[in-house]
């Protein structure tokens, strides 16, 4: 059992950077059969998702969210002590995508840089390891990016991964003394079925294998997300004495309409606390629960400070649950990004 | 529920007319059976009949008619 607290870390803003290339699910008709694709659209509510373009990479679109997010708050970069990049999408072999985006965003030396590799449950994760870090640490501030390029990734002539989009997300941490509302979290994993959403090709083990797209087994992960995943999530309210009445916003990973409709009615959860920020964005990844909790806060009055729950469920099989405080005067955003990274010339571009 | 009432349920889920299907049918047969289907499949079975089953159950299915006797109340 791996229930866990963390105290007098607040979190101060999440930034989301969208490619500026969106797609509707309903134009691949140049693979796809058009009504299959209406058939797609409508059994899993996603009509469109954005897309990287040629050159861009989710490190891209988390550094483009977190550059934002620090001139945002105002933070000297040489206050942050951490940065954890969380996705299965990274930029090279070696080093560490978070090396180069801690190079990238100018910060010091003495600023943690590290990985985790991980999608769906990324910011559960992500939010357990970063938040730990910080309360065993002197770290002050620190930069949790969940980002992801699955369109690259996954293999373009295979219908449900239409369902995919690519997005980064920045989330600004900052230890608070004065804040003891915890962040909680119920972290699994079940290993036994890795090959539920698997690429066997490009690593170490097969690295000359043609096979280097994602491949997932639908129905596998699709029951596994509908018996495990609200399980969990009761397991998680029970264990911590929280009542439904007690959470202002769910945010779950956004698989598909059907999986969140099931754990809505599992865990007799009131459907308007439940975004759904995949009929737009499709499922992100890692980037997932963070854009569905900006795309229902984004240019809205927040009259008071927020409890949110959270869910990320998939690939591993890894899964997590965890709830959190947003302060209403919290920044929370999101915008479109055509910018890239050439490393050749240590530079970022525009994409015309 | 009656084995022509189960086929009504089967035929709108998949979108097909019912005359198309028939107990003994193998579902290698049913055009329309894939993962989106058999998603569709067990929300059916959770919605209309309270009873949640796994994909390793689904996966044993080989008829129509072994779809239907999942779908026992």
């Amino acid at each position: 059992m791996a229930f866990g607290t963390i105290r007098n870390v607040a979190v101060r803003g999440i930034m989301c950077a969208i490619p500026d290339n969106k797609v509707y699910t309903k134009q691949y008709t140049d693979r796809f059969d058009a009504d299959e694709l209406k058939r797609l659209e409508n059994e899993t509510g996603v009509v469109s998702t954005s897309r990287v373009l040629e050159p861009q990479l989710a490190s891209d679109l988390c550094f483009e969210a977190a550059e934002a997010l620090l001139v945002k708050l105002g933070w000297e970069r040489e206050s942050v002590g951490a940065l954890i990049y969380i996705s299965t999408s990274f930029d090279y072999t070696e080093p560490a995508t978070s090396c180069v985006i801690q190079h990238r965003l100018g910060l010091s030396v003495d600023c943690i840089a590290e990985d985790i590799s991980l999608g769906c449950s990324a910011f559960i994760y992500g939010l357990a390891t970063i938040g730990s870090l910080m309360q065993t640490s002197d770290v002050k501030r620190a930069l949790l990016l969940c980002g992801e390029n699955v369109s690259k990734i996954a293999d373009p002539f295979s219908m449900p991964n239409l369902l995919y989009g690519d997005a980064g997300a920045a989330i600004a941490l900052e230890k608070d003394m004065t804040d003891n509302r915890p962040i909680r979290y119920l972290l699994r994993t079940d290993g036994h079925k890795y090959k539920n959403i698997f690429a066997r090709g490009g690593g170490a083990r097969h690295p000359h294998a043609q096979d280097i797209y994602t491949q997932t087994s639908g129905v596998d992960v699709f029951a596994f997300s509908v018996r495990e995943v609200p399980n969990t999530i009761l397991e998680f309210m029970n264990h911590f004495e929280i009542q439904s009445g007690d959470v202002d916003l769910y945010a779950f990973y956004q698989a598909n309409e059907k999986v969140i409709g099931r754990i809505i009615k599992w865990c007799k959860l009131p459907p308007e606390k439940v975004p759904m920020s995949l009929t737009k964005f499709g499922n992100t990844g890692a980037a997932s629960v963070p854009i569905a909790i900006v795309t229902s806060l984004v240019a809205k009055e927040r009259e008071k400070d927020m409890c949110i729950l959270m869910s990320g469920f998939g690939v591993g099989l890894s899964w997590g649950v965890a709830d959190m405080y947003l302060s209403k005067d919290a920044y929370v955003d999101l915008f479109y990004t055509r910018n890239y990274y050439d490393d050749d010339n240590d530079c970022t571009v525009t994409t015309p | 529920m009656t084995d022509e009432k189960k086929l009504e349920k089967l035929a709108e889920m998949l979108d097909v007319e019912v005359s198309e299907l028939s107990a003994e049918m193998p579902l290698s047969d049913v055009g329309k059976w894939d993962s989106l289907a058999s998603i569709s499949f067990i929300v059916l079975l959770e919605d209309e009949f309270d009873k949640q089953i796994g994909a390793g159950e689904l996966k044993r299915c080989k008829t129509v008619g072994d779809l239907m006797d999942l779908m026992a109340e």
